[in-house]
């Protein structure tokens, strides 16, 4: 029977073979890179950053919540370690490698236990991770970073061609301030607009500080808009988000000014000549007695604008004299 | 010279005045100068500060007096307020306490620096103007004898609720006089009021920052390079998606490469198409180049990093990356807060040269996502 089944339809059996080889190929390839490629990581954190002042024997409790968004539960390994300031940014933290941290004098990593060394983060749900920071009693004065750092577990496939494979990481950076009187010294590096002169109100401000202290800053301030006859046409708030300066490092800042009108809120011209001024503090303790200033200034010229205006003049003067002209001249007498 | 006849009386008239004015003038016993190295600081520059509580002002004067003052001659130093801030700087009438110091924290070494403390025994105090013909004014009395070389300190502290500030923010113009019954020097100071001289906010009255962060897809297949081949470029929309409360949100990135430097990396070489020097851009435009990085798109209101700008880079040009913690690499930011989420596209571009050897390259990109601090 079976004999008679196979030899009915040979053609069949080929096809159903043929057909099942090509499924269990799809099925053990491509989905699973598929699978993968449509995988998505979230995490969200708060609080997103802590600074706290402590002293030597202090001990601190704390904890950071941290859930995940996506639709597939996410594991993430828990990382305490310094960290450093990215680049020029202020107000960001990279945790630092293990060498780094090795040779680190102000990493407060070696004082922190979280209750956790790893997470799953199951999809809309919070997690509290509990961490704790004994200060030692013999800690030099001075400001220790940490990060409490969440990196996703590798997702390590093989695809059979090139490939990018990412993680998400994210954390809590602390910055610790062990004991009192901090020398907080600040320089100005750079005040400056991108260009020498624009077509409307959009200025972008470039600000550089320099950190000379031994403790992070926040610098805050405004900076002061003029025109030509030395009216007030605007008023910038410098570093909204309180970005904040490790101390040894510089940080750039960028103010954008976009007003949209050549006339400030009481009637003031927004053209030609703009001085900008800018006052920055960043003490704690009697922010007033170390004020940094600057001055920098540029062009507000609406060239479209004034060209229309000037054709519309030239334009204007032309009808007018050529209409004198016919005026002023005798009309034609038809020969007789 | 008939037509001047009229106007050479009036010049002698002028002429006479003059040389009798310039004679004359010796017998006017004050002597006006201008303060020389001279500087008026406040301890906070915050509007409305009513000197009460964590609202205490300090003040510290430095000048260098253009000629001598006795005490003798009742020497004395006064700061008068503009008209407009009646009884706001004095907030009520009454005395402050005053020391001459030696140097102060707004001293700036090799500009203005303070040499020596405001001598005489020294009796400060605030009285409010009327608003019409009088201004707020500081006074003190009992000031030693001056010279013109030293740069004289001098530092007031508010009584409680004596001494405040401007309720207007901006520029106060503030004068200074420095006299005696002989002689006189001032100056004008522009003092600038902010709204807030806070620097820090505690954590404890702020509301929480969050910020929330997305990578998706996590897996970005770049099809199969050709050793000496094409470019090829792969672009993974919207791979980057943030959202953040209260202070915006930044983005970093690293790769892994073989350890020392990022890039696509074949363990079975071992060989690696790397990802430029870790800084700047790497340029696989042109045939026979070879090399591997990334481009961002960049959201409204945020800002990609140059060397990672998907506009500002040409063709063929992305963004190198680092390897490690170490190489991280910021690649996208916005400083304010982010509600809707910002989504970002990832263009990642890789060009294998023609020593590369044929494999499978990965790399591991790892993106760093955080709020400010």
């Amino acid at each position: 029977m079976k004999n008679l089944k196979r030899y009915s339809a040979p053609w069949l059996n080929k096809q159903i073979v043929l057909f099942l080889a090509v499924f269990f190929a799809l099925f053990f390839a491509f989905p699973k890179q598929n699978l993968f490629a449509q995988t998505s990581l979230n995490i969200g954190t708060a609080p997103a950053s802590e600074k706290l002042t402590l002293q030597p024997g202090e001990k601190y409790e704390g904890e950071i919540v941290v859930w995940n968004l996506s639709e597939r539960t996410t594991t993430y390994d828990i990382f305490v370690r310094g960290f450093r300031q990215i680049e020029n940014q202020p107000g960001t933290a990279i945790m630092f490698t293990e060498e780094e941290e090795a040779r680190s004098l102000y990493s407060a990593a070696p004082w922190v236990t979280v209750s956790k060394q790893k997470v799953d983060l199951i999809p809309n749900r919070n997690e509290k991770i509990f961490y704790e920071i004994n200060v030692p009693e013999d800690a030099t004065k001075g400001e220790y970073t940490v990060i409490i750092a969440f990196i996703s577990e590798d997702v390590q496939q093989q695809l059979g061609s090139t490939a990018a494979f990412t993680s998400l990481s994210s954390g809590t950076p602390i910055l610790v301030k062990v004991g009192e009187d901090f020398a907080e010294n600040a320089e100005l590096l750079q005040f400056d607009t991108d260009r020498d002169w624009y077509e409307e109100p959009n200025v972008k401000f470039f600000t550089r500080v320099n950190n000379l202290g031994d403790t992070h800053i926040t610098p805050i301030g405004e900076i002061v808009l003029t025109n030509i006859f030395d009216q007030e046409v605007g008023k910038i708030v410098f570093n909204e988000s309180a970005q904040s300066i490790l101390r040894d490092n510089s940080a750039s800042y960028e103010t954008l000014w976009d007003y949209g009108s050549f006339l400030s809120n009481d009637n003031k011209l927004i053209l030609g000549p703009i001085q900008a001024d800018l006052i920055l503090m960043y003490r704690n303790f009697q922010p007033g007695f170390a004020p940094l200033t600057a001055t920098t200034s540029f062009w507000i010229i609406p060239w479209k604008y004034i060209l229309l205006l000037l054709l519309v003049i030239i334009t204007t003067v032309v009808i007018l004299k050529m209409r004198k002209r016919k005026k002023d001249k005798p009309p034609q007498q038809l020969p007789k | 010279m008939k037509k001047y006849n009229k106007a050479i009386p009036i010049l002698i008239t002028i002429l006479v005045t003059g040389v009798f004015f310039f004679v004359l003038s010796p017998v006017f016993r004050s002597q006006a100068g201008s303060l020389a190295e001279s500087y008026l600081y406040l301890s906070r520059i915050q509007t409305s500060l009513d000197g009460t509580g964590s609202n205490d002002v300090e003040m510290v004067l430095a000048f260098q007096a253009s000629q001598s003052f006795a005490n003798l001659d009742n020497a004395r130093v006064d700061i008068f307020f503009p008209m407009d801030d009646n009884a706001e700087w004095c907030r009520t009438a009454g005395a402050l306490t005053v020391t001459g110091v030696a140097s102060a924290a707004p001293d700036t070494s090799g500009a203005i620096e303070i040499t020596a403390s405001l001598p005489g025994t020294l009796v400060a105090a605030c009285t409010q103007g009327n608003g019409t013909t009088t201004v707020d004014t500081i006074s003190i009395t009992g000031v030693g004898d001056i010279g013109n070389v030293e740069t004289y300190g001098v530092k007031l502290t508010s009584n409680t609720g004596v001494l405040g500030t401007s309720t207007t923010a901006g520029s106060r113009t503030t004068t200074v006089q420095v006299s005696d019954d002989n002689n006189l020097d001032s100056s004008a100071f522009g003092v600038y009021l902010l709204t807030d001289d806070t620097v820090e906010v505690t954590a404890t009255v702020a509301a929480a920052p969050t910020v929330t962060c997305t990578l998706s897809p996590v897996t970005v297949a770049l099809g199969t390079l050709y050793p000496g081949g094409g470019l090829v470029e792969v672009s993974s929309t919207n791979q980057l998606s943030t959202s953040s409360t209260n202070s915006g949100y930044y983005w970093a990135a690293y790769g892994q490469g073989n350890g020392t430097n990022a890039g696509l990396y074949y363990a079975g070489g071992p060989y690696l198409i790397q990802s430029g020097t870790g800084t700047g851009t790497v340029d696989i435009s042109t045939g026979g180049t070879e090399g591997f990085g990334i481009n961002l798109t960049q959201p409204s209101g945020a800002t990609v990093t140059t060397d990672f700008s998907y506009t500002a880079n040409g063709p063929g040009v992305y963004g190198s990356l680092g390897a490690t913690e170490a190489g991280a690499r910021l690649i996208l930011y916005k400083a304010t807060e982010t509600s809707p989420a910002h989504s970002s596209t990832i263009y990642y571009g890789a060009r294998a040269g023609s020593s590369a050897l044929s494999g499978s390259y990965t790399e591991y990109v790892t993106y760093v996502c955080g709020g400010y601090y």
